[in-house]
């Protein structure tokens, strides 16, 4: 029995980074989008390989509380059924409020088994905030999240490093903060503020 | 919470700050203080300029001080703690034995991570006087900062029993309860805000939201009813009320079901009427975004 394989796409990482880096006072969330390969992609027993394509950043505030993250995740799912390309939601991102604070906290948690039951292999990926500050100096490759996955005995756990598809991503992300491109994030809080607003970011990458 | 027109001016002058014009920096940083948002990136930046140049600071006159404490706070909450240090000391040499700015200095601490000596400064202050609500939050502040969010709870639920008409502060011990999955208390502290501001929507929502997260056909059907509060109380337009009213809805359409209840009949008038209101805005705003609708409101459809 081997390991599941997880890759994170540039386009979904920064989307991620981005929108913790927007809203620095508080905790955000959000849900992976990916599709599922490999032997045995039907079930939990490894050798599968997901891929992380894409993010929708989905709250800041309240972000304990339930209907609007349940009507988030429809709405996911029925883009995704109906976008024909295949991606399922694959996952669950968290970043916490405090900046030295890399638990997965119960909330957290809690949220990662809401979003595991769209997907077996679903990935659970928490901002290490202690890197944040530095991804604008450093040249390091090395992205600024933490892989969870989920262990049936023991829930969600330390996975080992997760992989970043396109290596020059870190240096992309630090291009997009000078120019202050988290501002521009839209989140489903945003949207249910103003709904013509798109929480798919179709302009984000222009 | 920020009134619409606020809100426009608050947008507008930004917008000037951040092409380059200078001219309403103290009319900015004057409204960011009055509607008490958190701006404190701008704040620190063109604050510390208006008050580094002579010219500009003198005209304040002795509004001077009122910007110093809020450029103060601002450079502390942007990590730039060596600024902050400046207008705190100018504060002190002004008004050498003032608890404001002791308050200052204590929070200098804070921001540094020296909890220790904060708590210090807090309890010397504290001594001078000994229900400051300022000072009492502070303790609240300190103990979430370190991540001790229990303590927090604890502490703010003290300051509660002396100061309970703050409704920002039960406001902030519901979020510290939802943080902690404590929603049944959490919704407790939303009772005591509508108790407080029967009007308000947001606390209605807010109420409505945690019934919702509680669940079971009881809470469902309160989080129904002040879900149609927060429509009522906000003009129709509020989406996350209008939402809310159909997924609660719905859920208890479905309860009823599975539990076979022929005898409870859940109204479901309210539901058809809210549905028909976000196709409406979705039609005409996020066009885009309907067919995303579809499956949610025809399931509130099928259930009633």
């Amino acid at each position: 029995m081997g390991e599941n394989k997880y890759e994170l796409s540039q386009r979904a990482y920064i989307k991620i980074v981005l929108h913790a880096l927007k809203h620095q006072y508080s905790a955000v969330n959000g849900v992976l989008i990916g599709k599922v390969s490999g032997a045995g992609s039907g079930n939990e027993d490894g050798n599968s390989k997901l891929e992380i394509l894409d993010a929708v950043p989905l709250f800041h505030e309240q972000l304990g509380l339930l209907p609007m993250l349940e009507l988030a995740l429809t709405q996911v799912d029925e883009y995704l059924a109906g976008d024909k390309e295949g991606l399922v939601i694959a996952g669950y991102y968290h970043a916490n409020e405090r900046v030295d604070d890399y638990e997965l906290s119960p909330l957290a948690r809690k949220i990662g088994d809401h979003i595991a039951r769209f997907c077996p292999q679903a990935g659970v990926l928490l901002l290490d905030n202690r890197l944040l500050g530095s991804i604008g100096k450093g040249a390091s490759k090395k992205p600024v999240v933490q892989l969870y996955t989920k262990d049936a005995v023991r829930g969600w756990r330390v996975s080992g490093d997760i992989l970043l598809k396109e290596p020059a991503a870190n240096s992309i992300l630090t291009d997009y903060i000078s120019e202050k491109r988290e501002q521009q994030v839209v989140d489903f809080d945003d949207h249910l503020q103003d709904i013509s607003k798109d929480w798919l970011n179709p302009d984000l990458f222009n | 919470m920020v009134g619409v027109g606020d809100q426009v001016e608050l947008d507008r002058l930004e917008k000037q700050l951040d092409a380059g014009r200078k001219d309403d920096i103290v009319k900015y940083i004057d409204l960011v203080r009055k509607l008490k948002v958190r701006r404190s990136e701008k704040v620190a930046v063109h604050g510390l300029a208006l008050l580094n140049n002579p010219s500009s600071a003198s005209k304040l006159g002795d509004e001077v001080w009122n910007v110093y404490e809020q450029v103060a706070i601002a450079a502390m909450d942007t990590n730039n703690l060596e600024a902050a240090k400046e207008c705190i000391g100018a504060l002190m040499r002004k008004f050498p034995d003032s608890n404001r700015v002791g308050r200052l200095e204590g929070m200098w601490m804070e921001a540094n991570g020296y909890w220790q000596q904060a708590e210090k400064v807090y309890a010397t202050l504290l001594e001078a006087t000994p229900a400051d609500p300022f000072l009492l939050k502070r303790k609240v502040a300190m103990a979430k900062a370190q991540g001790n969010y229990s303590g927090a709870v604890d502490s703010l639920n003290k300051y509660l029993e002396t100061f309970m008409a703050d409704h920002d502060a039960w406001r902030e011990l519901a979020e510290l309860y939802t943080s902690l999955l404590m929603y049944k208390q959490a919704a407790f502290c939303y009772e005591e805000l509508i108790l407080g501001q029967p009007t308000n929507a947001l606390y209605h929502l807010g109420y409505a939201e945690l019934l919702y997260t509680m669940g079971g056909l009881e809470n469902l059907r309160a989080a129904k009813k002040y879900y149609a509060a927060t429509i009522e109380l906000s003009g129709g337009r509020n989406i996350r009320a209008l939402y809310g009213v159909v997924l609660s809805g719905t859920a208890i359409s479905q309860l009823l079901k599975q539990t076979r209840s022929r005898n409870e009949e859940e109204s479901m008038e309210i539901v058809t009427l809210a549905s028909s209101v976000l196709k409406r805005e979705y039609k005409s705003k996020a066009p885009r975004k309907l067919p995303l609708l579809s499956p949610l409101l025809e399931k509130a459809v099928s259930a009633s």
